[in-house]
């Protein structure tokens, strides 16, 4: 059997081409497939153009556009049917989440069950099919690979939200996952992919930056990230402030000592202060575990020994106003100005008549009356009505400190007088003076 | 010639088995080699013989190879390894479907029924 010339190949390419048979892969086919038909008839003796028109017309009318029809359909029938499959579990987990979404906002029963069902069609159902339609359609290796991280991270982080909003443990690792892959692969990948295809660049790049850095405040402020940094930072700086005060409580108790050593004669008014400020600092701190405790729903007790992770602080206001605003009763924020004041007022005896109006500034509380003055609202509905827990006990902290400061000013003024008073002192019983 | 409905469900079976029996072949190949092994009784016609072929490419059953003749290029189709069992439970399941068919048309004769009385 003898071959077609290439210039006879090429006019049955042609008539192919003519007759609609543009899928590449089908066309080179059946163009072998003709010629070696076409070679067979010529061998019985058929003249090549009549070979060409008989071998053609095999296929009966249109009947190379009909199997490349039916080459097409049988090949993206799976596509299809996944592509249908994507279309129906989209729509329903889609509908669902948002329903549920709006469920749970109003506060109305089935909200959870409708979201763990949404998002488990999306992600189990969905996103895959989605991968695999995608991965078809697409063309050329990064688009598909950026298309395939795309769609894996959506995964990632749809099991993210799930754990998160079922409160299984892991969430945190798995937000954390999927914003690694979020911002170290995929973001990457889908900026240059779009800047390299978008005809306006900078446009295009600056929506897509945009739509990042929303995904991003988004996951920042409503996950845990944001909440934990938060706490995180919280009790730290209670911490700090705990530590401080003790410190202070410390050193006044070394001014103390040394006073006790110099002049016997003052050390009863010593203690009276310290009892004083210790007694406002022991209620500063009883009534911040009253709050904890009403505010969370527990007892004093379990307040006290509970571990600071464990406390929401974000509670209140409601419980912390029904404390505090209570007609009367030991934990009133009325109860509190009132030994605040009578603190202020012993601290303030502590001196001379003559030296009291110049020491009074130093010895408030910057947070009474100096501050009503300047501010136009109340102490007590500034710093203590519709607050937060952690607010408010952030405040009593604040207090507390100042408490210790004033116990502080006292003692110093009081070692400076005895210092001054025991020198004087040895100077009158050792009347000689080393040369 | 048989009838279109008859060749439509067996063509799948025909080509599989024809590639299990040898180890490559292209479409040209198929359809001559059909009608040679068939007296010319069966003729696989190019608008079903490709798009079968293309589906079985796109499943996973068949391997391609290329190789160029002049300016054409001959694909040859060879079953890979899940091709070659899914050929071999088509064409069990064809024997079975022929020997059930055999007892419609032909059933054994039962006793009582068409007996002579002699």
């Amino acid at each position: 059997m003898e071959l077609l010339s290439s210039k006879r190949v090429d006019l049955v390419h042609d008539r192919l081409v003519d007759q609609g048979v543009d899928y590449e892969p089908l066309r080179l086919e059946l163009l072998d497939h003709i010629c070696c038909a076409i070679e067979q008839k010529m061998d019985c003796g058929v003249a090549f153009a009549e070979a060409l028109e008989q071998s053609i017309h095999g296929f009966g009318p249109k009947g190379l556009e009909r199997t490349q029809e039916a080459t097409i359909y049988l090949i993206t029938l799976k596509l299809r049917k996944m592509k249908k499959l994507a279309a129906i579990s989209g729509l329903l987990g889609g509908f669902l989440t948002v329903f549920a979404t709006v469920f749970k906002l109003l506060h109305w029963p089935g909200a959870n069950i409708m979201l763990v069902n949404g998002i488990a069609l999306i992600v189990l159902l969905f996103l895959p099919t989605m991968i695999y339609v995608q991965f078809k359609q697409t063309e050329g290796v990064w688009s598909k690979v950026t298309t395939v991280v795309g769609l894996i991270t959506a995964i990632a982080m749809g099991i993210a939200t799930l754990f998160k909003v079922l409160h299984w443990p892991g969430a945190s690792v798995l937000i954390y996952g999927s914003s690694i892959l979020l911002g170290m692969f995929f973001m990457p990948l889908y900026f240059v992919r779009t800047y390299r295809i978008a005809e306006n660049k900078l446009f295009r790049s600056s929506i897509v930056i945009v739509i990042f850095a929303g995904i991003f405040l988004f996951i920042g402020l409503t996950q845990l990230g944001g909440g934990k940094i938060f706490s995180g930072g919280f009790l730290a700086i209670m911490e700090r402030t705990y530590h401080m005060q003790e410190t202070m409580s410390g050193n006044n108790a070394q001014y103390a000592n040394q006073i006790d050593e110099k002049a016997q004669s003052s050390s009863e008014k010593i203690a009276e202060m310290r009892s004083k400020a210790n007694e406002l600092y022991l209620h500063l701190d009883d009534l911040q575990y009253q709050l904890i405790a009403a505010t969370n729903g527990i007892s004093v007790e379990a307040a006290r020994n509970a571990s600071p992770e464990k406390i929401n602080w974000m509670a209140g206001p409601k419980e912390i106003n029904q404390v505090l605003f209570a007609e009367e009763g030991n934990w009133t924020v009325k109860m509190l100005r009132q030994k605040m004041a009578d603190y202020q007022a012993f601290a303030l005896t502590q001196y001379p008549v003559a030296n009291q109006e110049l020491v009074s500034d130093n010895l408030s509380f910057t947070t009474l009356e100096s501050w009503e003055a300047k501010q136009n609202q109340s102490w007590e509905a500034a710093n203590f009505a519709n607050r937060p827990l952690f607010f408010v006990v952030s405040y009593l902290d604040l207090v507390k400190t100042e408490t210790r400061h004033i116990e502080s000013q006292v003692l110093m003024y009081r070692l400076g007088q005895s210092t001054v008073a025991a020198s004087t002192a040895s100077l009158n019983e050792a009347p000689e003076i080393e040369s | 010639m048989y009838s279109k409905e008859l060749l439509k469900g067996t063509l799948r079976t025909v080509v599989m088995e024809l590639l299990a029996r040898n180890e490559k072949m292209y479409g040209y190949e198929i359809t001559q080699k059909v009608k040679e092994l068939t007296n010319g009784k069966i003729v696989i016609t190019e608008g079903a013989l490709y798009p079968l072929l293309h589906k079985l490419e796109a499943d996973g059953l068949v391997s391609i190879e290329k190789v160029a003749i002049g300016k054409r290029i001959r694909k040859y189709y060879s079953l890979t390894d899940n091709g070659s069992s899914t050929a071999q439970q088509l064409v069990e399941e064809f024997a079975d479907f022929v020997a059930t068919m055999k007892l419609i048309i032909d059933p054994p004769a039962q006793p009582g029924y068409g007996t002579a009385i002699v």
